[in-house]
């Protein structure tokens, strides 16, 4: 007797993966929050100015709430253990990160790095929901750090290479003991803010490490050296959807580079999303966020440069379409699965079908006075 | 709301306006004030690059037509030139690459337009040996053929390529050789009506989007842009200094001066009328009662009107003087200029992700 075929997004249906979703990532969904508010509501780090910057959230029924911080968050994370609060992780080079309870604004907790440590702006939890994974840097000597604290206290538990040069998003593979990080192979100081202090010498990759013991299990690179890999999503089969960055001002050419890629597991390579160009072009070399819809199998990407939100197949690849909006960066999937979700700076959130990847105009969220930053949480 | 600053600002701007108030009134700037400023610059400016990009057109056809009835020095040299002028008129149309121009992220209409537009690339190569491939075959060269070209095989280039030199090997730019070119090779005559008549479909097709109808859209482009409707959801103000800036880092990061309009030769007034619309857009034209310039003026943003009309001289005396390292150093302060001291002045929001990402 022949057996049934049963394709990836089958067996992802059969798992019953899609129905669970807090958060579109396998390893979050390991670490989930014990209870999920009843409506589901999108948070973000926001604010254009050091009196607005906080993180906030709203929702379909949630008015628009913010607790303010005096640092400009980057990433936020769902708390597993604890329902309804949220982390903010200061961008790169802070060194603060702060939990909200959203259900009534307080900050609850802040911790600060270690003395010469920064942070990234992104955090993950463990499967147990027990150990926070923050992404930092030695200010000293530029290595890139992967801290490991107890997510109740915050107390730093254990440090670990992160296998390259500032490491930024990381996250937990489906085995619930990896950690796949970017590392994005630009070193920047504290003292000198922003500044990029090793164009010519850059390298970036995208890491594997074994999130119990630290050892890099593999690392892949993209030809193109000014490539830097700074955001990733992960598929619950094991494919990671990577979103890069070229330094273009260190580039001695004027070639289209890819900006998105996949990494299938166990493939020796990544695969660059390399189509259509004209579309890549208008991403200026720049994709701020990527999200990955688990049962359509699409990942979608972000270029607030470029003012588009563009979607590829994480099956095959393709090109499937894109979205306009100006100076998007958020995006995540909703909790139904139904929709991506988009936020830009002006305060406004999109609502794109994930099966057509069609907007729904009617569901269109405006928060005058509101800048949604880099990353957008459902949860 | 943006720009609501400006509400609050107890100005004297008798001068802004120029009527419905007396000498020392004290006046106050409003958001219809900035609303009419907006306007004018997209009618007068914007819209205006693209109807004179059409009409160059018209010309460029007309032009070609003669040359190609007399064959002579005259004629050659008078379409050689029309050529030039429809380059100067894309280079100000061009520094306004949204809307209709840029109406599809495959397929944009603007590198049909100017195919180095899309990253600096220079397809001469690939003009050439199309060109040279279409006179040696029979396939008959309609409106339909050259609209299923790609963008690198047509456009200005294309135009260029073949007006300016002969398309045997020695690639002569010499008028004798060329014309020879024309009179032994009927097709070439062919290529060059074809090619400008694709280009004139797309100068129209511009027009029409910013006058009449955008895409799918039952208004223009002009209409959804000033009545704040645009489909990505940008300002109006954020989408023009944007796309002006965008346009300012292409031109000096892609150094489009030592490319452009090579054989035409042409390459420094070409910049020069992308600079001059420039500043038109900032200071008004002579059909305009208000401008940005002074906008920003009585925002209190004096300095830096003042620094961006000495940048935009240094970028129109490096054009003179024909100095690269100069020219794009004034760029690049442009390019800064329409990040930071436009929209500061203006309180125009361009984003946080776009000015600051990480």
């Amino acid at each position: 007797m022949a057996a049934l075929p049963i394709n990836r997004r089958t067996l992802i249906r059969l798992l019953g993966i899609s129905g669970l979703s807090a958060q579109h990532s396998w390893a979050a969904q390991a670490a989930k929050p014990l209870q999920q508010a009843t409506q589901p509501r999108w948070v973000s780090a926001s604010g254009a100015t050091k009196e607005q910057f906080g993180i906030s959230w709203a929702g379909q029924s949630h008015k628009l709430q913010t607790a303010h911080s005096d640092f400009r968050g980057h990433d936020v994370a769902a708390h597993p253990l604890r329902p309804n609060h949220a982390l903010l992780f200061g961008r790169r080079p802070a060194t603060q990160a702060i939990e909200v309870d959203l259900a009534n604004g307080t900050i609850t907790h802040s911790f600060e790095c270690a003395p010469n440590r920064h942070l990234f702006g992104h955090g993950c939890f463990s499967a147990n929901g027990q150990q926070l994974f923050t992404a930092e840097g030695n200010i000293e000597n530029g290595t890139g750090k992967i801290v490991v604290r107890d997510s109740q206290t915050y107390q730093q538990l254990a440090e670990f290479n992160s296998g390259g040069i500032g490491p930024h998003q990381l996250k937990l593979m489906p085995n619930g003991k990896t950690l796949v990080v970017a590392n994005g192979g630009i070193r920047t100081h504290p003292s000198s803010g922003r500044k990029k202090l090793n164009l010519t010498t850059m390298n970036s990759c995208l890491s594997y490490i074994d999130s119990q013991t630290g050892q890099v299990l593999n690392a892949l690179h993209v030809s193109e050296s000014k490539a830097s890999i700074r955001h990733l999503d992960v598929h619950p089969d094991g494919t990671v959807a990577i979103a890069m960055q070229v330094q273009r001002e260190a580039c001695n050419h004027n070639r289209v580079v890819p900006l998105a890629a996949i990494h299938k597991p166990h493939a020796a390579t990544l695969t660059l999303l390399e189509q259509p160009q004209t579309l890549i072009t208008q991403m200026q070399d720049y994709i701020g966020s990527v999200a990955i819809h688990a049962e359509q199998c699409i990942a979608g990407f972000t270029s607030p440069k470029g003012n588009v939100a563009a979607f590829w197949s994480t099956d095959n690849a393709r090109f499937l379409g894109y979205h306009r909006l100006h100076d998007v960066c958020g995006i995540a999937v909703t909790p139904d699965n139904k929709h991506f979700l988009l936020s830009n700076s002006a305060g406004e959130i999109r609502f794109i079908t994930a099966k057509t990847l069609t907007e729904q105009k009617s569901m269109r969220r405006h928060y005058p006075n509101t800048q949604w930053d880099n990353h957008l949480l459902m949860i | 709301m943006d720009n609501l600053k400006f509400i609050v600002f107890p100005v004297l701007f008798s001068a802004l306006v120029g009527c419905g108030t007396r000498e020392n009134d004290p006046a106050v700037l409003t958001v219809d004030d900035f609303a009419i400023t907006i306007e004018q610059t997209v009618d007068h400016t914007i819209i205006a690059a693209s109807e004179n990009f059409t009409q160059q057109n018209l010309k460029m056809q007309d032009a070609i037509e003669s040359f190609c009835i007399n064959f002579d020095a005259a004629s050659l040299n008078n379409a050689q030139n029309q050529w030039r002028q429809l380059n100067e008129a894309w280079f100000s149309l061009a520094n306004f690459n949204f809307g209709p121009l840029n109406d599809d992220l495959i397929f944009p209409a603007y590198t049909f337009i100017d195919s180095l537009r899309l990253r600096g690339t220079n397809y001469i190569a690939t003009a050439r040996t199309e060109i040279q491939q279409n006179l040696n075959e029979n396939t008959p060269l309609s409106a339909a053929y050259f609209n299923q070209q790609t963008f690198q095989k047509i456009g200005l280039l294309a135009l260029e390529v073949t007006l300016f030199e002969s398309a045997n090997e020695s690639q002569s730019t010499e008028a004798n050789a060329i014309i020879a070119d024309f009179q032994a090779q009927p097709r070439k005559c062919e290529i060059a009506y074809g090619l400008s008549t694709n280009l004139l479909e797309r100068a129209q097709y511009v027009q029409n989007g910013w006058k009449v109808k955008y895409l799918q859209n039952q208004a223009s482009y002009r209409t959804l842009l000033l009545n704040n409707r645009l489909e990505d959801g940008s300002a109006p103000l954020t989408r023009i200094l944007t796309a002006v800036q965008e346009h300012l880092d292409y031109l000096s990061k892609r150094n489009v001066v030592t490319v452009s309009a090579s054989l035409a030769q042409h390459n420094w007034q070409s910049l020069n009328a992308a600079i001059s619309t420039i500043e038109q857009l900032l200071n008004g034209s002579e059909q305009s009662t208000t401008s940005l310039f002074k906008l920003m003026t009585l925002a209190g943003a004096e300095l830096a009107v003042n620094t961006v009309k000495n940048n935009l001289q240094a970028a129109k005396n490096s054009i003179a003087a024909q100095d690269v390292v100069a020219l794009n150093a004034a760029l690049g302060l442009l390019d800064g200029n329409f990040k930071r001291e436009i929209p500061d002045a203006l309180d125009v929001e361009l984003g946080i992700n776009f000015t600051d990402g990480d």
